[in-house]
C-alpha cells in the first residue's frame, strides 16, 4: 500500500520489526482458526497487529505436539510472563504461506505495537491527504494572460459620486406653463356627470327697482298746415293761389317790350279783378295783389333782374355742389359699414359650362388662355401650386418623385365638349403658363417649372382628333375582327396626345419657372444687340418675351429662317434609323429644327450691376400686338368659327420698351432698355434693365399685371389687395389705386370698353370695375364660386355672344357668358377714358407739384416732422434696448442664481456638515431609542382627543346659536297653556241681533227652497241603462276573467285529438316496409 | 315775372335734389315759387321772420358786418337763403345720399 502512494518528499516509512525477540513463523489456516487469528477477519494488512491469548497458543503447541507451527518457539513462549502475545501478519503477497510475526518478549511487544502504532497512524494520514488535497501553488500554463483581461483593473483612484434621486416628485412645487390645449391629445377633458345629485334652486321672485325710461321714438307727425297768421301774410293761400294762377296765366304770354304796356293792361284788369274781389274782402290779398302789380313794373323787373343775377352765381355753385357731394355728410359711420353693391340683372353673368378633369386632381390652373382665332378653343394647364393660393402642406413630396412620375397635364378644351378634352398636351415638366400666338393659329407656347420653354405645334391635331373615319362595311368588320385577335395589343398610337415640338436650350433658358409670356408686335424685331427695330412691311417676325422668378426677362425669336444661327449646333442624326416612316412625317413641324437648340436673342436682368438681389418677376405688361381678325368660314363641320389674323401696320413711333413688372413680393417696377450697339461676347448678350421707378404699393404677390388694350400707356396691376392704374406720364406712384377687404387674385382689362375691367377675387367674386362711371368701387360684383377664384381670361374674338373663362380653387374652368351690357362698343369711350385719365394725371401732377412747394416754402416744419420722427424712433430704441438690457440682466440674474445653487451643492464643506448634522441627529435618536414611526404611533391618541375636543365646542356653539329656539320649544312642550294665552281669541261674526237675522234668513230660506226644488224638478236625474250593454259588459268581463279557461280547453281538446290520432301513424310505419319489400320483390322478379 | 330771373330760377330747380325755388319779396310775399302755394307761403313766412332774426344777429354782433346768406342743415333737407335788401331767393334741397 505504502508503495503506491509514493511521496517525493517524505523518506518511506517502513516499520521495523526485525528486532530481537521478535520471530517469523508461518501459521496455517487451521491454526489461524484455532488462535482467533484468521486473515482478512481477525488480522488485515491495516491492522497486521493482534493479541492472541497465550493459552490457546499453548493448546496448539499442545496438541500438535512437534508438528505444531509454534513449537520451535515453544520455550520462548513458555518462558513469556503476560497473558497475550501479540502477533502480527506479514503482508507478503509473492509467498503461497502466510507468515506471521511473534513477539516473544515484554520489550518486543513494546516496541512492534509502537511501530504498528506510528505506522496505522501514517497510514491514516496519507489516506487523508489522498482524500482531503491541499491547494497548492498556481503553476502558469499560459491561460492567465486571458483571465487577466477580463479582470477590472483601477486605473485612477475610485471617484466618490453622490446620486440624489427626487423623490417624491408629487409634492414638489410645479411652475406652471402655457400649454396648448388643443394640440395635445389631453389638453382638455369633458366632465360629464355621473351619478351626480342635483340640488334643485327654486327660482324667485326678487324685487326691485328699476329706472324706465321711454325710449326715443322717431316720428313725423304733420301738422296741421295753418294758413299764415303773422304780419307778412295775412292771406289765404288758396286764394292766393287763384290770384297768382290767373295771374300767372296772363304774365307769361306777355313779352319783355311791351312791359309798359302790358302793365298799363294788366293794371286795368287787375282793377277789374279787384273789384271782383273785393267782395271777396280780404285784406290779406290786398298786400298782395299790390306785391303783383308792382311786379309789372319795369323798375321792379329791373331790381329782381339784378337780386337774381348777384345770387345767381353763388346758389348756383352751392347747389351744385350739393348735387354733387354731402359736405356735412358724417363719413365715420360710413368708413366702418360695408356698402354693398348693387347689381342690375342686365349685368350677371350667366354659367356656360365648366371643364374640370381627372388628371387635374389636386392641382390648380395655373394658366388658361383662348385661343386668339378659333371661337371656343382653351388650352388650360395645371401646376400643383398657384400664385395666389397659400397652401399649407403639411410634407413636400418628394421632387424627384414628383418630376419623374407626376402628371403635367395641358389640356384643350372646347366650348362644345365640357367632359372631356380634346387634346392632351405632354410636357416634361410643370408648365406654369402658356399663350397662344396671337398671329399663327398652330402655336402655342408654355413656360415650364424649370424654365424652359416648350411649344406645341397642333396644326392638325384638333382635325384628326375630330376627324370621323367612314369605313365602308367591308373594312369596319375587318377591323372589328383583327382587333378582337389582337387583344393584347396596346394602342399607342392617340390622336389626342400631342408632343411637344420644341423645347428649348436648357442652359441658355431661365434658371426659374417661367411667370409670363408676353408677344412682341410681328411689325418689329429686337435684335440680338437688343435694338427694337420695325420691320420691312413684308416682314413679320415671330417673338416673345419671357418672364421668370429668377429676374430675367428672355426675349426669344422662332423664326424659322433664324435657325442659321443655330445650325454649328446641328444634332446627330441617329444612324440606325436612316428615315423615318412617311406616316411620322406628314405632321412634321416646321419649327421642329428648333427643338433642344432654341435660345433667347436677348437677356434682360431686372437689377443693379454688381448687385445680387433679383426681382422675382411674377408678370410683366407690355404693348400687345394689334391684330385684326376677320371672320373666314371654314367647313369643318365642327360647329366652330375660324378667324383670320391681319396685322395692322404700326411705325416707328409705335415702338415701346416699357414694361411693367411686378414682383412676388409686391414691388412693382417701370423698366426700359437700351440695347447695345455691338455684341457683349456672351452666348445671349445681357443688359441690366433700367429701372425708371420702382413703387412698393402692393401687399401681396402681383398677380396681374396688363396694359389697357386701347390706350396703351395705362396699365392695370392687380397684387395683394390692392388694384393699381399706372400711367406712363407719371411717374413713381399710380394714377389711381384701391383697396379691397379681400385678396385680388387676377384682373384684365375689357376688350370692348377701355375703361372696364373684371377683377377676381379670393371670395370667389368677379369685380367689374369701369373707370367712367366710378372708380371707388365695383359696378358689379357677382359672386361665381363658393372658394376662391385664381384666374381670369377672355375669349378674344370679336363675337356677338362672347365668353369670358374664369378658373376656381378647385382645378375646374367654367366659362360664363359676357352679358351684352359689357359689350357695347363705342369708340367715344376712348376719348372719355383718355380726358378721365388726363384729369387725373393733372389732379396727381398739381399736388405732387404743390406738396413739393410747400415742402421747399415750409422746410422748418419737414425738419421738425423729421426731428419729431427722429425722437419717436429714438424713444422707441431707447425703450428696446431697455426691454433687452433688462431681459440680458434677468437672465444674466438667473445664471447666476443657478450657478450658486450648484456651488452650494458642489460645495464640499457644505456637505460635510450636512453629512455631520445628519450624523448628530441619527446618533441622538439612537442613544435616545427615538422611533418616528413609533412616536407618531404614540401621538395618535393625543391628536383624537384634540379632535373631539374640538367637535364638542363646535357642537356647543351650534348649540347656543339655537338657544333661543330651544328655548321656544321647551316652553311650549312644557307650558302649552302659555302659549296658547297669546293666540286670538276668535271673534264671533254674529252681531248681536239675533232675531233679525234669523228672519232673514228665514226669508232667504224658503226663496232657496223653492229655486232648489225647482231646479230638481227641471232637471231631473236621468240615467242612461240599457240591458243590452250591460249584458254585454258582463259577457266581456266574464270572458276576461275566464280567458285561461280557454288554454284548458284547447289543452282538452289536442288530448282528446291526440288519443284518436295515435295509432294510424303506427300503421302507416309498420305498412312501409312491406310496401318496400314487395318492390324489392318485384325489382328482383 | 321777369324772363331772366325765371330762368334763373328755372335753372337752379332742374338741379338734383332741389325740391323747390322760392322768391320773396320784401313783404314777405312769395312772388315766384315752385313749390305749392301753401308750402311757399309758410317758407316765404317762416324764413323771412329767421332772416330779419339772423341778420339782426349778425349785425348786433358786429354792426359793420351784414347776413349775406344762410344755409339750415336739416335731417331731411338743406334750405339755402340768400337775403338782400328787397328780396329772398330760398332754394331747398335733399343732399344726395
Amino acid at each position: 500500500m505504502s508503495t503506491q502512494q509514493p511521496l517525493p518528499r517524505r523518506k518511506r516509512f517502513i516499520p521495523k520489526y526485525d528486532v530481537e525477540g521478535v520471530h517469523k513463523i508461518v501459521i496455517g489456516e487451521e491454526t489461524q482458526n484455532q488462535i482467533e487469528l484468521v486473515i482478512g477477519t481477525h488480522v488485515n494488512a491495516q491492522f497486521p497487529w493482534k493479541s492472541v491469548n497465550k493459552a490457546k497458543v499453548m493448546e496448539t503447541i499442545e496438541l500438535g505436539g512437534e508438528l505444531s507451527e509454534f513449537f520451535s518457539l515453544k520455550g520462548l513462549l513458555e518462558a513469556y510472563p503476560g497473558e497475550e502475545i501479540l502477533m502480527g501478519y506479514i503482508v507478503d503477497e509473492s509467498k503461497d504461506v502466510d507468515e506471521f510475526y511473534v513477539c516473544c518478549t515484554n520489550e518486543a511487544k513494546e516496541h512492534c505495537k509502537q511501530q504498528s502504532d506510528r505506522f496505522i497512524r501514517r497510514q491514516e494520514k496519507k489516506l487523508e491527504k489522498a482524500v482531503q488535497k491541499k491547494p497548492r501553488p498556481w503553476k502558469s500554463l499560459g491561460s492567465d494572460k486571458e483571465l487577466k483581461e477580463l479582470i477590472p483593473i483601477n486605473q485612477r483612484p475610485l471617484m466618490e459620486i453622490e446620486i440624489r434621486a427626487k423623490f417624491p416628485k408629487e409634492n414638489d412645487p410645479k411652475t406652471l406653463q402655457v400649454r396648448d390645449t388643443n394640440s395635445s391629445r389631453d389638453g382638455y377633458i369633458e366632465l360629464t356627470p355621473y351619478r351626480q345629485k342635483f340640488n334643485s334652486v327654486f327660482s324667485r321672485r326678487v324685487d326691485c327697482a328699476t329706472q324706465v325710461a321711454p325710449p326715443m321714438i322717431h316720428s313725423y307727425a304733420q301738422t296741421l298746415l295753418k294758413y299764415p297768421q303773422n304780419m307778412w301774410t295775412q292771406s289765404i293761400a288758396d286764394a292766393l293761389g287763384k290770384v297768382d294762377d290767373t295771374e300767372a296765366g296772363g304774365d307769361t304770354g306777355n313779352d319783355n317790350e311791351n312791359a309798359e304796356v302790358g302793365a298799363n293792361k294788366m293794371g286795368s284788369s287787375d282793377e277789374d279783378e279787384e273789384d271782383e274781389k273785393e267782395a271777396s274782402d280780404e285784406v290779406g290779398l290786398l298786400a298782395y295783389k299790390n306785391a303783383i302789380l308792382r311786379m309789372r313794373r319795369p323798375s321792379y323787373i329791373k331790381m329782381i333782374n339784378n337780386f337774381m343775377e348777384s345770387q345767381k352765381c353763388e346758389v348756383n355753385s352751392i347747389v351744385e355742389l350739393n348735387t354733387v357731394m354731402d359736405m356735412y355728410c358724417n363719413d365715420y359711420p360710413n368708413l366702418v359699414s360695408e356698402q354693398t353693391v348693387d347689381i342690375y340683372d342686365t349685368m350677371t353673368f350667366e354659367e356656360y359650362v365648366c371643364f374640370t378633369d381627372v388628371r387635374a386632381k389636386d392641382k390648380y390652373i395655373s394658366c388658361a388662355v383662348f385661343h386668339p382665332m378659333w371661337s371656343g378653343i382653351v388650352a388650360i394647364c395645371y401646376a400643383d401650386g398657384s400664385p395666389t393660393v397659400m397652401k399649407t402642406v403639411s410634407s413636400r413630396a418628394d421632387p424627384i418623385q414628383r418630376a419623374v412620375y407626376g402628371l403635367n397635364p395641358v389640356l384643350i378644351w372646347t366650348h362644345i365638349d365640357s367632359l372631356l378634352p380634346k387634346l392632351y398636351l405632354e410636357a416634361p415638366r410643370e408648365v406654369k403658363i402658356l399663350s397662344f400666338c396671337p398671329f399663327n393659329e398652330n402655336i402655342l407656347i408654355g413656360g415650364c417649372v424649370n424654365g424652359q420653354i416648350i411649344i406645341w405645334d397642333i396644326s392638325n391635331k384638333l382635325e384628326n382628333v375630330e376627324k370621323i373615319e367612314v369605313l365602308s362595311e367591308k373594312r369596319e368588320k375587318y377591323r372589328i375582327a383583327m382587333k378582337a385577335h389582337m387583344g393584347w395589343m396596346k394602342n399607342v398610337q392617340d390622336n389626342a396626345v400631342v408632343q411637344p415640338t420644341v423645347l428649348s436650350n436648357l442652359v441658355t433658358s431661365h434658371y426659374g419657372p417661367i411667370t409670363s409670356i408676353n408677344w412682341l408686335s410681328p411689325n418689329f424685331t429686337v435684335t440680338p444687340q437688343g435694338k427694337t427695330v420695325l420691320n420691312s412691311p413684308k416682314k413679320k417676325s415671330l417673338m416673345f418675351f419671357t418672364g421668370s422668378d429668377d429676374g430675367v426677362i428672355l426675349i426669344w425669336n422662332l423664326s424659322v429662317e433664324n435657325v442659321t444661327q443655330f445650325e454649328g449646333k446641328k444634332v446627330k442624326k441617329s444612324k440606325r434609323v436612316l428615315q423615318r416612316p412617311l406616316g411620322l412625317l406628314v405632321d412634321e413641324s416646321e419649327f421642329k429644327v428648333l427643338d433642344r437648340v432654341l435660345q433667347p436673342c436677348y437677356k434682360l436682368k431686372l437689377g443693379t450691376a454688381g448687385e445680387m438681389s433679383t426681382l422675382p418677376l411674377q408678370s410683366f405688361a407690355m404693348n400687345t400686338p394689334i391684330i385684326k381678325y376677320i371672320y373666314t368660314p371654314r367647313n369643318t363641320g365642327s360647329g366652330r368659327k375660324y378667324f383670320k389674323s391681319e396685322i395692322v401696320r404700326e411705325c416707328d413711333a409705335d415702338i415701346n420698351t416699357i414694361l411693367y413688372c411686378g414682383s412676388q413680393h409686391g414691388e412693382l417696377v417701370q423698366i426700359t432698355w437700351e440695347g447695345h450697339e455691338f455684341n457683349t461676347g456672351e452666348v445671349v448678350n445681357s443688359e441690366y434693365a433700367e429701372i425708371k421707378f420702382s413703387c412698393c404699393i402692393h401687399d401681396g404677390i402681383v398677380a396681374s399685371s396688363q396694359k389697357n388694350p386701347f390706350i396703351t400707356n395705362v396699365t392695370l396691376t392687380v397684387g395683394g389687395k390692392i388694384l393699381a392704374i399706372w400711367s406712363d406720364k407719371l411717374t413713381g406712384k399710380p394714377l389711381t389705386w384701391k383697396k379691397r377687404p379681400y385678396r385680388l387674385t387676377a384682373g384684365v382689362w375689357s376688350l370692348y370698353k377701355p375703361s372696364l375691367f373684371f377683377i377676381t377675387t379670393s371670395e370667389g367674386d368677379l369685380e367689374v370695375w369701369d373707370l367712367l362711371l366710378r372708380s371707388d368701387q365695383p359696378i358689379a360684383i357677382q359672386t361665381l364660386s363658393g372658394n376662391m377664384l385664381t384666374g381670369i381670361s377672355l375669349h378674344t374674338l370679336p363675337l356677338a355672344k362672347n365668353i369670358i373663362g374664369v378658373s376656381d380653387v378647385n382645378g375646374s374652368f367654367r366659362l360664363f357668358l359676357d352679358p351684352p351690357i359689357f359689350m357695347i362698343e363705342n369708340p367715344t369711350y376712348i376719348g372719355r377714358m383718355e380726358a378721365t385719365i388726363i384729369r387725373e394725371l393733372k389732379v396727381m401732377q398739381s399736388f405732387i407739384e404743390w406738396q413739393d412747394e410747400w415742402m421747399r416754402n415750409n422746410p422748418e416744419i419737414l425738419l421738425e416732422m423729421k426731428r419729431k420722427e427722429g425722437e419717436l424712433l429714438a424713444l422707441k430704441e431707447e425703450e428696446k434696448r431697455k426691454q433687452r438690457e433688462e431681459e440680458e440682466k434677468k437672465l444674466e440674474e438667473e445664471a447666476e442664481a443657478r450657478r450658486q445653487e450648484k456651488m452650494k451643492v458642489v460645495g464640499p464643506e457644505e456637505r460635510w456638515q450636512k453629512i455631520i448634522q445628519k450624523l448628530i441627529e441619527r446618533t441622538i435618536a439612537v442613544k435616545k431609542r427615538i422611533n418616528r414611526a413609533e412616536l407618531i404611533e404614540h401621538e395618535k391618541p393625543l391628536r383624537e382627543l384634540e379632535a373631539q375636543r374640538l367637535e364638542k365646542e363646535r357642537r356647543m356653539l351650534e348649540i347656543m346659536k339655537n338657544q333661543k329656539s330651544i328655548f321656544n320649544d321647551t316652553v311650549a312642550i312644557l307650558f302649552p297653556e302659555a302659549i296658547k294665552k297669546e293666540e286670538k281669541v276668535k271673534k264671533s261674526l254674529l252681531s248681536g241681533k239675533k232675531s233679525t237675522l234669523k228672519e232673514t234668513y228665514l226669508e232667504e230660506y224658503s226663496a232657496l227652497k223653492n229655486s232648489a226644488l225647482s231646479t230638481v224638478h227641471d232637471n231631473p236625474f236621468k240615467v242612461a241603462f240599457s240591458w243590452e250593454a250591460t249584458l254585454a259588459e258582463g259577457t266581456e268581463r266574464r270572458q276576461a276573467l275566464n280567458a285561461h279557461e280557454d288554454f284548458i280547453k284547447l289543452h282538452k281538446c289536442r288530448i282528446v285529438e291526440e288519443g284518436t290520432n295515435y295509432s294510424p301513424p303506427a300503421v302507416e310505419t309498420k305498412v312501409a316496409p312491406v310496401i318496400v319489400e314487395d318492390e324489392e320483390i318485384q325489382g328482383e322478379i | 315775372m321777369a324772363n331772366e330771373a325765371e330762368e334763373t330760377v328755372r335753372k337752379l330747380s332742374a338741379h338734383k335734389g332741389v325740391v323747390g325755388v322760392v322768391v320773396v319779396n320784401g313783404e314777405g310775399i312769395p312772388i315766384k315759387t315752385t313749390l305749392d302755394n301753401h308750402v311757399s307761403v309758410q317758407y316765404a313766412g317762416l324764413l323771412g321772420s329767421l332772416v330779419d332774426k339772423a341778420k339782426s344777429v349778425v349785425r348786433d354782433l358786429d354792426p359793420t358786418n351784414d347776413l349775406t346768406f344762410l344755409r339750415i342743415r336739416s335731417k331731411k333737407s338743406e334750405v339755402m337763403v340768400a337775403p338782400d335788401k328787397e328780396f329772398i331767393l330760398i332754394v331747398v334741397q335733399n343732399p344726395v345720399e
